[in-house]
């Protein structure tokens, strides 16, 4: 019996490390197929261009624990950004003001999102997805889907370094790790995975499932429109292309990394980190090694197949 | 060589993550045979039936049905050894008619060029419930129904299968008491019928008026097996609980306490009508209804789950006045257990600790939660409740059902409430569990907490409740005081048949 029972224990330890195992794996193989790869560089260059995804995906992260999914955060994360970016450059407004309030217009978004699916009862799906084609209509009518470019006061930031990090890099890092510490050590964090985890359970608690939704619907839109400032001080425009698609990236990285899908399970660190890690080191490695644009897509299919399959087999050992 | 019975599953093991939930358990059955199956919760005989069932895959053993080796790894398998199991919340899709539901597996064979034929389907089906003894409309829409009725459906359809054996895994728990009748009688006539049924229950009453022989389970192992004629229930529950048990009875006198929650008036069209009750400290009171009669509404609609049409309710504060209480506010200062741990009790994907701390997470923080004293309090807990598991960390699904009870309890009296609401406090518990449980209830009792208690267990407010108030159609319709309890007399009032003093 003993025999029997320690190899399930060992398959399942192996299969709840999976992720890190892979990302291991990954590591060795780029390694191997590129030098450029495991260099000091471009451990830089890979953080720096995961911010994007990281910022959606630790809102989005408080999105699903709650046990609900905010289509909107891509197209959140253009809006605020375009809308600030137009009242800096054309007029004029003070750009640490815009800067500001980037994540504050996107938390108004997620506010409003919150408000119909808590308040109105809508459901949370389509409520987000419309609002991604409003909020993508508004932008392109105010843009006429002209790109815009940052003054030097926003580009600062990408310059100021830390520990040879850009700035807005190590900012986001320790804001990851502050909503960890609130998800973890604070009530409020342990009511909203108790809300994801058993919304009934939780309201004969007397908790308000209706207001720790509504909080994880405004962390999430707050998230995108600070990843719609942290891709103005990276890349010192707002593109057309900005945002485009990422409710279905980042919701597929954290969920990679670990973030249950049917709420009440995951963490901002290391789950989201380690998914949106995994997913942009993939997208690095294969432009490292010259891989076939287009292959890149089918590639980060397969893997997301390949760990939801290891998932499915953890929960049935 | 000794003589084969139809059904054999000799030494059969499975083994979950730190539990051998099945142990070398050998059972056997021969057509025409009503064959129990009793043990607490996690002895290891839904494991079994689930097995057969084809909805587990056991590690090792065999199964010989009709002689043959056979093996059986999912679903199909049983289905083609002609298992059905009748499950203990039936299995059924509630937005399709009776008949669908019926011959959902056979559907094909009424199909003729694409389309189903309807009119033969519904003719089918009332052939087969009418075999059951069913009066059930096969148009009907299956979640109009009631739990007994789609019961009856899951029968049909082990008849529509041939089934040969028919599992019933604890099948009364929520039927009503005619529908309990009927489905005994039912049971009688597939044994006439020349099928092995396998009947799983914690109920020894049940037991021993429907089965030929009864197998006793417990931690995994088969420990018994009893011809039920020569067996005595004293000989059954010591088998099963493996020592004696012992009946708890809350004997104190509560009449000179003060009034620590009053409701007036409380309505909600139509499940709660005009409900006017008091509870002293230190009361054990009984809500005692039929399933269906407004007596969990009742509790909802005080705690301001439901949204009541009117009503006040008054809680005593600190300086021991009555004072009007919202429900939301109510719900944060008192405890409620709710009848059904699955859907909104437990957290099931949560550890043990973080379970127990739910309900009072102020009381751990400082500043930030102090996630060492969680734990502490939660291994106190489990020490004091007596909840098996190896620590405080083992997540909440795992357990089982009456260390699930127990972790609910747990969490409720952590919060050290004045008043308790307790919705079902044993069911899907055994007797070993249940009898601690009725312990915990006297105690907080005892301590000055206010108890409100729905249970349908008569035996339950015989032996626990200072006062029972009879709920029907959603209003209370009479009070019996503790020394006027009796089992004809509660079944009388709740069901009408007897007038008492009207409620004052």
């Amino acid at each position: 019996m003993n025999r029997e029972v320690k190899i399930k224990n060992m398959k399942l330890a192996a299969l709840n490390n999976a992720v890190y195992i892979f990302g291991i794996l990954i590591i060795a193989v780029f390694s191997v197929m590129s030098p450029y790869f495991f260099t000091v560089t471009n451990a830089t260059s890979i953080l720096r261009a995961s911010t994007l995804m990281l910022s959606i995906g630790i809102g989005m992260t408080f999105a699903l624990i709650v046990g609900e999914l905010d289509l909107s955060v891509g197209a959140n994360c253009r809006f605020s950004a375009s809308v600030c970016a137009l009242l800096m450059v054309n007029y004029k407004w003070n750009p640490y003001l815009c800067m500001i309030m980037m994540p504050i217009l996107g938390g108004l978004v997620g506010l409003v999102n919150g408000i119909l699916v808590t308040r109105v009862k809508l459901n949370a799906w389509l409520v987000t997805l419309s609002m991604k084609l409003a909020l993508v209509g508004i932008v392109v009518k105010l843009t006429n889907t002209v790109a815009i470019n940052m003054p030097q006061e926003v580009l600062q930031f990408r310059n100021f370094k830390i520990f040879g990090l850009s700035s807005f890099i190590v900012f986001i890092l320790v804001v990851m790790l502050i909503m960890q510490f609130v998800l973890k050590y604070t009530t409020f964090g342990r009511k909203i995975v108790a809300v994801g985890s058993n919304p009934n359970a939780a309201s004969k608690l007397g908790l308000s499932v209706k207001n720790y939704k509504l909080a994880a619907f405004t962390i999430s839109g707050i998230f995108a429109g600070l990843g719609g400032m942290l891709i103005c001080i990276n890349l010192g425009s707002v593109t057309r292309e900005l945002g485009d698609g990422y409710e279905f990236t980042a919701v597929a990285a954290i969920v990679l990394g670990g973030v249950s899908l049917a709420g009440g399970e995951g963490s901002v660190f290391p789950k989201a980190f380690i998914g949106v890690l995994i997913l942009t080191m993939i997208e690095n490695g294969l432009t490292m090694i010259g891989a076939d644009i287009y292959v890149f897509q089918i590639a980060k299919a397969l893997i997301i197949f390949v760990m939801m399959y290891i998932d499915s087999k953890k929960n049935k050992i | 060589m000794e003589k084969r019975m139809y059904f054999e599953a000799r030494n059969l093991h499975k083994y979950y993550p730190g539990v051998h939930a099945l142990n070398n358990v050998t059972i056997v059955a021969d057509k025409g045979e009503v064959l129990g199956i009793i043990g607490i919760n996690g002895a290891g005989k839904s494991t079994f039936m689930n097995a057969l069932a084809g909805e587990i895959c056991i590690d090792k053993g065999t199964y010989y049905i009709d002689g043959k080796e056979t093996i059986i790894r999912n679903q199909n398998d049983s289905g083609k050894c002609r298992i059905a199991l009748i499950h203990q919340e039936a299995v059924v899709f509630k937005d399709m008619t009776v008949a669908e539901n019926i011959f959902i597996y056979n559907l094909n064979k009424y199909t003729k060029a694409g389309r189903i034929q309807y009119k033969r389907l519904f003719e089918d089906a009332s052939k087969y419930l009418s075999m059951i003894g069913a009066d059930i409309d096969p148009k009907e829409i299956v979640k109009n129904i009631t739990i007994g009725e789609k019961q009856m459906i899951e029968i049909a359809r082990a008849l529509v299968r041939d089934a040969e054996i028919v599992l019933f895994d604890e099948p009364t728990s929520s039927l009503s008491l005619d529908e309990k009748e009927n489905l005994f009688r039912i049971i009688g006539e597939l044994k006439q019928k020349n099928k092995i049924v396998m009947y799983i229950t914690h109920f020894i009453d049940e037991i021993m008026r429907i089965c030929d022989r009864t197998v006793v389970m417990r931690d995994g192992c088969v420990t018994g097996e009893f011809l039920n004629e020569d067996v005595t229930t004293k000989e059954l529950v010591t088998g099963i609980a493996g020592q004696e048990v012992e009946t708890i009875v809350n004997a104190t006198d509560k009449r000179d306490k003060e009034i620590v929650l009053k409701v007036e008036n409380l309505n909600c069209y139509p499940v709660v009508r005009n409900v006017n009750f008091a509870v002293k400290k230190g009361e054990i009171l009984g809500l005692w209804g039929l399933l269906g009669s407004g007596r969990t509404e009742i509790v909802r609609n005080i705690l301001a789950l439901d949204k009541p049409d009117s009503g006040i309710v008054y809680k005593r504060n600190n300086k021991g006045i009555l004072e009007k209480i919202s429900g939301h506010k109510l719900l944060e200062e008192c405890a409620y257990v709710t009848e059904d741990r699955h859907l909104d009790g437990l957290f099931m994907q949560m550890p043990i600790w973080k379970n127990i701390s739910m309900a009072n997470l102020k009381k751990f923080e400082h500043f930030i939660m102090d996630e060492q004293k969680e734990r502490d309090y939660a291994l106190q807990m489990i020490n004091e409740m007596q909840i098996k598991a190896s620590d405080e960390n083992v997540l909440v699904e795992t357990l089982s059902g009456r260390n699930q009870q127990k972790v609910v309890m747990a969490r409720s009296i952590g919060k050290n409430p004045d008043i308790f609401f307790i919705d079902e406090p044993t069911r899907g518990v055994d007797i070993n569990a249940k009898s601690f449980i009725h312990k915990k209830i006297v105690e907080l009792a005892e301590c000055g907490c206010a108890i409100v208690m729905i249970s349908s267990e008569l035996e339950e407010n015989l032996n626990l409740c200072d006062r029972v108030l009879i709920v029907r159609n959603g209003e209370i319709v009479a009070e019996v005081a503790k020394k006027d309890i009796s089992k004809q007399k509660l079944m009388d009032l709740c069901q009408g048949i007897r007038e008492e003093v009207k409620y004052e």
